[in-house]
């Protein structure tokens, strides 16, 4: 066996490769152990996964948010059902955009959504194919948006939902 | 961004766990050439760059690759204590097969044709045709005629052809979704018709498999169309036919087939067996694995050698010698994880066609492992069929990353905000 030559070619006793012959068992069982911990790591993380996932289910859309109107299996992208809006966001292909969507059919920072007290407004950043609100294309100033409001961008149609009262 | 680092810990993981291995394997072979550890060297640092490239680009779910790369370790540390030729072809089919992997994530990514009625026949086609030449130019090994043999180098033509069958297969039980009507979209409109095509086509890839006596792999077709025809089809009565079919070929092949008659013989009584050539493997592995016991004889202290076939489809009994049964039990779990992952991207998905394909590699994934390891415990009786990612064998490590990639193109496709768990 080439592991006890190995030991061997040191001055040692016949007496003493009895017990360090128990070392590959040794490192064998470490590596078992080492594998079962990896498992229990994985394990562990997609635990995290799903409960983060169950938080965001369970404290569900209340509040202000945005929610898709197209048929998710028809587009080529990955897109969620709803976009919560907590406060301003940005809307676009970029990383830095809170709202981040890789429609082509988007800008890199498309549009925002800025969020005072009382009102969410939603403002076109000079976007290429521009921004829709119920039909009209949007220019220049934020315009404020109402429980309701249909918002297309791309070939995206969302409508923007809240429990804000509509400021009178 | 930040926190995904600590992404990297089951990844490093991996690593140390094969630098262990093969530091026991240096030590016990008084250390290896300069050109198998480059080799070693570079096969740890393409599993980081590629797990980290996977992890922080978002291509896709990240735990296949993670759970993929701890069984290839595993797997590459007991060939490389069995033989280090094998061992060098196979992290040389690992190089290959990571760039097959990410050529097939990306052109399966990209196009959208996968489910194209036309392209779903040339799947089927590409499939006889390639039965065909295994018929014709076929080389017999261990009674079954499975092999080509294109001078350096063997290929395996039914891996290939498993993933034919899946995509295939998936195309005609999807497809009725092509047509956009509102009443196509309900699940219940796939039509007896189309079951019975699908059946028959099925079928005829089962019996290209039973004419070339692999019954483990025509075992393997039967439950990925089973599984299919569950999910996807209507009603018991295909169901029930097909069960009514297998149970009767079964049957069929008890009676008949000498070859299954001996094989089952070996199964119920391999000590008692009249010619001990034939019953020689699982006998040797059934010592292996008792010697092994619970926590194994240590890597190199076993004699895993005396199995015959031992570094394709027995590998599983050296790792049980070695790493005892819990480290046969490790690796199930592993397996079991990335079977999880499979139907959980199958469920995630919202096109049929990407769900349909999803589900069968999963379950591709799931019985090849079941059959293999159940014949190597005794289970079941033996069949010709290897172990995922484990068994040394190009075509079956590159039939694993391709089924692999395609898994992983779906995942990242449908992205991370299904509302699935």
């Amino acid at each position: 066996m080439g592991y006890l030559r190995f030991l061997s070619k040191g001055v040692i006793s016949i007496q003493d490769l009895g017990i360090l012959a128990l070392v590959p068992r040794l490192f064998s069982i470490i590596f078992v152990l080492l594998i079962y911990i990896f498992i229990v790591r994985i394990i562990k993380m997609v635990s995290s996964d799903i409960a983060v996932m169950m938080k965001k289910k369970s404290s569900g859309n209340v509040g202000t948010y945005l929610k898709l109107l197209n048929i998710r299996s028809s587009l080529d992208f990955p897109i969620s059902e709803s976009y919560e809006i907590a406060a301003d966001v940005k809307i676009g292909r970029d990383r830095t955009c809170e709202i981040r969507i890789d429609d082509p059919f988007l800008s890199s920072v498309h549009a925002e959504i800025l969020c005072r007290e009382d009102a969410c407004y939603i403002h076109d950043l000079n976007s290429t194919n521009g921004t829709t609100l119920n039909g009209t294309p949007l220019r220049g100033d934020p315009i404020e948006l109402i429980n309701g409001d249909k918002i297309s961008f791309g070939q995206l149609s969302f409508i923007y939902i809240t429990d804000k009262s509509e400021k009178k | 961004m930040i926190r995904k680092f600590g992404r990297l810990v089951p990844l490093i993981i991996v690593l140390i766990v094969s630098l262990i291995g093969f530091g026991i394997l240096y030590v016990s072979n008084d250390g290896f050439d300069t050109a198998a550890l480059q080799n070693m060297a570079a096969l740890l640092v393409l599993i980081l760059a590629s797990y980290s490239l996977i992890l922080f680009a978002s291509f896709g779910d990240e735990y296949l690759f993670l759970i993929v790369s701890m069984i290839f370790a595993i797997g590459i540390i007991s060939l490389l204590r069995l033989d280090e030729t094998a061992a060098h072809n196979q992290v040389m089919f690992f190089y290959v097969g990571m760039v097959g992997f990410f050529v097939v994530y990306t052109v399966y990514r990209r196009l959208s044709i996968w489910n194209d009625p036309r392209i779903v026949r040339i799947y089927i086609a590409l499939s006889v045709f390639l039965f065909v030449v295994t018929k014709a130019f076929g080389s017999e090994v261990y009674g079954a005629k499975n092999w080509i043999d294109l001078g350096p180098i063997t290929i395996q033509p039914s891996e290939i052809i498993k993933i034919l069958f899946i995509l295939a297969l998936s195309g005609l039980y999807t497809n009725y979704d092509i047509k956009t009507t509102k009443k196509a979209r309900r699940r219940d409109a796939i039509s007896q018709k189309r079951q019975l095509v699908i059946m028959c086509v099925a079928y005829l890839y089962i019996g290209f498999l039973l004419l070339q006596k692999e019954w483990g792999s025509a075992l393997l077709y039967f439950l990925i169309y089973f599984t299919l025809q569950y999910v996807l089809g209507k009603g018991f009565k295909f169901l029930a036919i097909n069960a009514v079919l297998a149970a009767g070929g079964a049957y069929v092949g008890m009676m008949k087939v000498s070859h299954i008659q001996e094989r089952i013989a070996i199964w119920r009584d391999p000590f008692g067996y009249f010619d001990p050539d034939k019953s020689r493997q699982i006998v040797q592995t059934l010592y292996a694995m008792a010697s092994g016991g619970i926590t194994g004889t240590g890597l190199t202290l076993g004699s895993p050698r005396y199995i015959p076939l031992v570094k394709n489809d027995f590998i599983f009994a050296a790792i049980c010698e070695e790493f005892g049964m819990v480290g046969g039990v490790a690796v199930i779990m592993l397996f079991m994880l990335f079977v999880y992952r499979g139907i959980r991207i199958s469920l995630r998905a919202t096109r049929p066609f990407n769900k349909a394909v999803s589900l069968g590699i999963s379950a591709m994934f799931c019985y090849q492992t079941f059959i293999i390891i159940g014949g190597v415990i005794k289970f079941i009786p033996m069949t010709g069929i290897t172990l995922p990612f484990i068994s040394a064998g190009g075509s079956s490590l590159a039939s694993c990353f391709v089924s692999l990639a395609i898994l992983q193109a779906i995942s990242s496709k449908e992205g991370e905000l299904s509302d699935v768990i």
